[in-house]
């Protein structure tokens, strides 16, 4: 229903795209597109697997340059799902009565130092875990049952595509040509994961992996995270597009998998993305964000310190990490609090 | 390096690898734009050295844009879409005549020096497709047109960059030039001399030196994770070669940058190769179709009925 909500609101509200104000960063927490620009230029710099993208022509927003539309990071790995953290405790609900948001906290923000689990809080956790889990629609989507269901449906549409293949191109001989063959699949895989996370991260994900229910396979998932300038709510917005080993589209439920069970079809809902053409695209919606960053420059300044608008982007991805806990994204600058 | 082919240099065939995006955007251009006009369009995709995957060529929904803008540690590589009205069409088109067409346009462009200014032009491929808009279906075949030339033949394994002697001269050289211009350039390197620089193609092949050019490594970015190097090295060989035909039966080096995760070079290799007879241009064949999933000469199909179906789309809301 929330997810509803948010798509009417959000498209109702576009309408409201109208004037540049001018900067109200540090009373508000909001960013004109100029600062958007300015802290994702700093962005860029600081952690290169950035970068700016022009995304569909036709779909280019007249407030911003031409050529940085939105922010890209491609290929981000992600070796573990969400529920296998949660269920090894790494995180702790925090129930707020207060009406904050229901964001999840992560104990390197915990400022009183416990990382002991309170057992109640935890039991709680599990539970409404296992509840967000039997959802119907998790269950559609998980495993073999999909799987089945998508076959047979597929099978009504068998094109003969053998019908297709033209002989007669083959008589040209051509020696140069190498017939190339990967490598046994589970060898790429696992030198690859050691490659790109290094030795502890892979020896970490794996047992994470066996700890799930003895598969020994590792599910390398990659994402491209987006961010874009929302008009209507003035703040960044995160956009994921997960994929699996083979590089294949995640569907919608797999990619809940990934998302903090707290946050998913709540936070992140599945909305049309503002430069690319295509399907819905999962997003953390920013109804929040703005009072989030106000919050955060709040304690600044009551710590006699000043942030910076450039810091924008560094400090929200910082914060949205708690919705995606399990996509490792580079985060490379640190920013203190007071 | 590979089993009973001698000495001849083999290349790993591009693969392509197709966003949905890139299927999006074409359903949208078709109904929105093109309507009835199969006329062709001209498109970009990109491939990437770092931690190189396969030998892929990638497409997504910025193919269409009238810039190329390929991501990040990506170099751009430059297409045509001949996207036909029916399933007829695109069965009965000659497609042996469409790959030369298609050839004898990227010799045009190594001949007349477009090249030189635009060394994107170097990687070429096409697509031809027919969308079924109303069953969601994408009948598509890439090509990745080569012109034929005689073989090259390597006069020693291939060389590891990190196990030249001076390894480091070359990779702080090449450090030297932005990534997003190494998709094609040259390296001289005089060691005599102790000179190391990166060189252009226009500026390397506007005045060639022939005394110079067992000097030269003609350098690009790898997008093979084979032993073998990348198909674009192909139409490279033959632009040196179309451009200096004085450097037939003389040895060659080619340097294929292949970054790891790291951005470091260690695994870039470095080939050695002659081309001892010079090719004949006027009756020169192309090659370059992509073979389908079964490794046979056929287009490929994908169905994208769960992203595009309304009915299936209104099923799967939340």
């Amino acid at each position: 229903m929330q997810s509803v909500l948010n798509t009417v609101k959000g498209t109702a509200l576009n309408v409201a795209e109208y004037l540049t104000p001018e900067s109200k960063f540090r009373e508000t927490g909001v960013l004109t597109p100029e600062e958007f620009v300015a802290a994702g230029d700093h962005l860029v710099h600081h952690c290169p697997t950035w970068q700016w993208a022009a995304g569909d022509e036709s779909k280019t927003k007249p407030y911003l340059p031409k050529d940085k539309q939105f922010l890209i990071t491609r290929n981000v790995p992600c070796y573990r799902r969400c529920k296998q953290m949660e269920y090894v405790g790494e995180e702790t609900l925090v129930e707020e009565e207060s009406g904050d948001g229901g964001w999840v906290e992560t104990h390197q923000l915990n400022d009183d130092g416990t990382n002991q689990l309170d057992d109640k809080i935890c039991e709680l956790t599990l539970d409404e875990t296992k509840d967000e889990m039997h959802t119907p629609d998790s269950e559609k989507s998980s495993g073999v049952a999909a799987l089945g269901n998508e076959e047979d449906e597929d099978d009504d549409e068998a094109i003969d595509m053998d019908a297709f293949e033209e002989s007669g191109m083959l008589e040209l001989v051509d020696p140069a040509v190498a017939t190339t063959t990967r490598k046994q699949e589970a060898d790429t895989q696992s030198s690859s994961a050691a490659a790109a996370g290094g030795a502890v991260e892979a020896a970490a994900a794996s047992a994470g992996d066996a700890a799930a229910g003895g598969d020994s396979v590792l599910h390398t998932r990659t994402y491209d995270l987006h961010i874009t300038y929302d008009k209507y709510y003035q703040t960044p917005r995160l956009w994921v597009v997960g994929y699996d080993e083979q590089r294949k589209p995640l569907t919608v439920e797999q990619m809940y998998e990934d998302v903090s069970q707290d946050h998913a079809k709540k936070t992140v809902t599945m909305e049309s993305h503002p430069h690319l053409p295509g399907p819905n695209m999962a997003s953390v919606h920013p109804c929040r964000h703005a009072d989030i960053m106000k919050k955060i420059i709040q304690t600044v300044e009551e710590g006699g310190g000043q942030l910076g608008v450039h810091l924008y982007l560094i400090i929200f991805l910082k914060f949205v990490q708690t919705v995606i806990p399990t996509i490792e994204y580079d985060f490379t600058q640190n920013f203190n609090m007071s | 390096m590979s089993k009973g082919n001698g000495n001849i240099l083999q290349f790993a065939p591009f693969e392509s690898f197709v966003s949905p995006t890139f299927w999006h955007k074409l359903a949208e251009l078709k109904l929105d734009y093109d309507r009835l006009s199969d006329a062709e369009r001209p498109i970009f995709g990109h491939y990437t050295n770092r931690k190189a995957s396969r030998c892929l060529l990638e497409v997504d929904y910025s193919a269409y844009n009238s810039t190329a803008q390929p991501p990040k540690f990506s170099h751009a590589a430059v297409g045509t879409i001949y996207n036909k009205n029916t399933i007829e069409e695109f069965k009965a088109l000659d497609k042996t005549a469409l790959l030369a067409e298609e050839g004898k346009r990227l010799l045009a462009d190594m001949r007349n020096g477009r090249v030189l200014n635009d060394v994107n032009l170097m990687t070429r491929f096409f697509v031809l497709s027919f969308a079924d808009l109303k069953s969601h279906s994408y009948y598509y075949w890439f090509a990745f047109p080569c012109p034929l030339t005689p073989t090259l033949h390597l006069q020693c394994d291939p060389l590891r960059l990190k196990d030249l002697s001076n390894a480091t001269q070359y990779i702080a050289v090449i450090r030297s030039l932005a990534v997003e211009h190494q998709n094609f350039f040259v390296i001289y390197a005089n060691e005599q001399q102790n000179i190391w620089e990166t060189r252009s193609l226009s500026d390397a092949f506007t005045h060639f030196d022939e005394q110079q050019a067992q000097h030269y490594y003609y350098c690009f970015a790898d997008a093979s994770e084979y032993e073998n190097p990348a198909w674009l090295m192909r139409n490279y060989a033959a632009f040196v070669l179309l451009q200096c035909p004085s450097l037939v039966g003389q040895k060659l080096n080619f340097l294929g940058l292949r970054y790891d995760q790291q951005m470091q070079l260690d695994n870039s290799l470095i080939w050695q190769v002659v081309q001892a007879e010079s090719s004949n241009y006027e009756q020169l064949q192309f090659v370059g179709w992509e073979v389908n999933c079964n490794g046979k000469m056929g287009p490929r199909m994908v169905s994208m009925r769960n992203s595009m179906d309304p009915a299936k789309l209104a099923e799967n809301s939340i």
